[in-house]
């Protein structure tokens, strides 16, 4: 069970650990992590909680570039990722260092920043996500942090930096944004990088237009040359390709799932 | 995957004093507490209903801070009813606590919706407890805790017949409203009240049964003395008292 710090077993004298992050520890051992968006309240990600500890799901997607996840939400949404030791992955929406910290204070484990397209974009993520003397993360402790009277000094071996590689600026900077440190996760995704090219449409029309695949493949086996973990988006259909790839860090929408088994129960209420 | 412990019915079921936390109404706040309630054994988190705005679309998230930190979360609910005595469990309540518990009867009616067939008449669901607990219904009755406020001068008539109902895990006897129902509205030092208080006690104790109080630091050793196993602090007088030492130390330096 994902309860932290063997929650009923505590002891007064227990010494308490940084919870850990579950995507972090699973991409740097070489495995692949797999985080799932869709649930936007906190009893439904408690609900998905042993469904994920039963499929070895690794982290939930909250979403806050494009949908409601702000800082009022983020405790709860949180908590209730680390009641099964799932990672808390938060996509923000600007790339603030304000916003960053703030991010990870209040429980996230992992910050997704949209659109970095150069490497002084990159370094502003890692100036904000780690503390001094890597970045400028402003002193205070997260609610990861409760309990922990040296979280500074662990925090940011445990926090996970995300960038999306998603406009073609950044696919002709990727050199320099490879270079910078402290990046765990290059996320290449397919909608913004098409339209940034031309080609306007959601992930799964546009991943397979040529000029784009082309260009998303290359993106990949850069990553992979650079010693860097790529990340990479999509539903079942996909995935073979993105592993083929080498990408590590999966995002997929229960979206699909839904309609897979909204599709399943009704063929059996048609056909009865 | 097994049902979280009750980490306060796990202490009276030793033998040993469970201690609840009164005064906390967001769940950060819990959170934070959580390291604190972990160093000084605390058992419970006591979130408001009958009086404050605890209600159904709030418990999973204080219930779930209270989790984190093996801390049991136990809700005072505003009536007596069923339905939502086991909504409250069902949505992650570990404990339950029913205001005004009269007679036998009203006692028996909290165990109808605290306990599942065939003790009781709880509707089927999984609650949020439950979750990824393949056989939640048939432990859940091990696992919840049911208190009841004895806290009117008619229970206290009716203390015998009210000690007899099985699967009420504590009888709290609260002195505000026990005072009032005696003529003696805010005067929980009266010497009638006092002394009705304490056979009721007594008589808990006699019966078997485990006693729950509300004190604080200046009135704890009197309600040990007196046997209660469940013990509900607030929050308020240790804010005071930090304030207090905070303030004393800028009123009085002088350099």
């Amino acid at each position: 069970m994902g309860s932290f710090p063997d929650a009923h077993n505590r002891k007064a004298t227990q010494e308490m650990k940084l919870r850990p992050n579950r995507v972090k520890e699973k991409i740097y051992a070489g495995e692949v992590a797999v985080s799932v968006v869709g649930f936007t309240h906190p009893d439904d990600i408690d609900t998905f909680g042993p469904i994920a500890n039963a499929n070895g799901i690794d982290a939930v997607w909250l979403e806050g570039e494009h949908a409601g996840v702000d800082h009022a939400n983020l405790g709860n949404l949180t908590r209730a990722c680390d009641l099964w030791g799932l990672t808390p992955v938060v996509r923000i929406n600007e790339n603030s260092q304000g916003l960053i910290y703030r991010t990870l204070d209040c429980g996230a484990q992992a910050i997704a920043v949209p659109h970095v397209n150069t490497a002084a974009e990159a370094q502003n993520v890692v100036l904000g996500g780690k503390f001094p003397p890597i970045g400028r993360r402003g002193n205070y402790a997260s609610r990861q942090g409760h309990g922990i009277p040296n979280y500074m000094e662990l925090a940011d071996d445990h926090s996970l930096l995300i960038v999306f590689i998603e406009d073609i600026i950044a696919y002709q900077n990727l050199d320099e944004i490879l270079e910078v440190e402290h990046i765990d996760i290059f996320f290449v995704a397919p909608g913004d990088f098409a339209a940034s090219m031309g080609h306007k449409g959601i992930w799964d029309q546009v991943a397979n237009i040529p000029e784009v695949a082309k260009t998303m493949e290359d993106t990949f086996r850069r990553i992979n040359a650079a010693g860097k973990i790529a990340g990479a988006t999509c539903g079942k259909a996909g995935l073979e390709r993105y592993l083929d790839l080498g990408a590590k860090f999966f995002l997929t929408t229960t979206q699909e799932w839904l309609n897979d088994g909204a599709g399943n129960f009704m063929s059996i209420v048609k056909n009865h | 995957m097994q049902l979280r412990p009750n980490r306060a019915k796990d202490k009276l079921a030793a033998g040993e004093v469970a201690i609840v936390i009164g005064g906390m109404s967001d769940p950060d706040a819990i959170d934070a507490f959580g390291p604190i309630a972990a160093a000084n054994d605390i058992a419970g988190m006591w979130l408001e209903g009958e009086h404050a705005g605890v209600d159904a679309s709030t418990l999973g998230n204080l219930t779930r801070a209270c989790d984190l930190w093996g801390i049991s979360p136990v809700v005072r609910i505003n009536e007596n009813s069923q339905g939502l005595i086991y909504r409250t469990l069902d949505c992650g309540a570990q404990g339950i606590v029913v205001p005004h518990v009269n007679n036998a009867a009203e006692a028996q009616n909290v165990v109808d919706g605290g306990k599942f067939p065939p003790i009781g008449k709880r509707g089927a669901y999984t609650s949020r407890q439950g979750h990824g607990v393949s056989n939640y219904m048939n432990i859940a009755d091990d696992y919840s805790l049911l208190v009841i406020l004895i806290e009117d001068i008619i229970a206290y008539e009716n203390l015998d017949e009210i000690l007899e109902v099985d699967q009420i895990d504590v009888f709290f006897v609260a002195p505000s409203d026990f005072a009032a129902s005696m003529g003696h509205t805010g005067d929980i030092n009266h010497p009638e009240v006092v002394e009705t208080m304490n056979d009721a006690f007594r008589r808990i104790e006699a019966a078997g049964r485990n006693s729950g109080a509300t004190c604080g630091q200046a009135d704890a050793q009197r309600y040990l003395d007196l046997g209660a196993k469940f013990l509900l602090t607030s929050i308020g007088p240790w804010l005071s008292a930090g304030a207090a030492g905070f303030t004393d130390l800028v009123n009085n330096h002088s350099r």
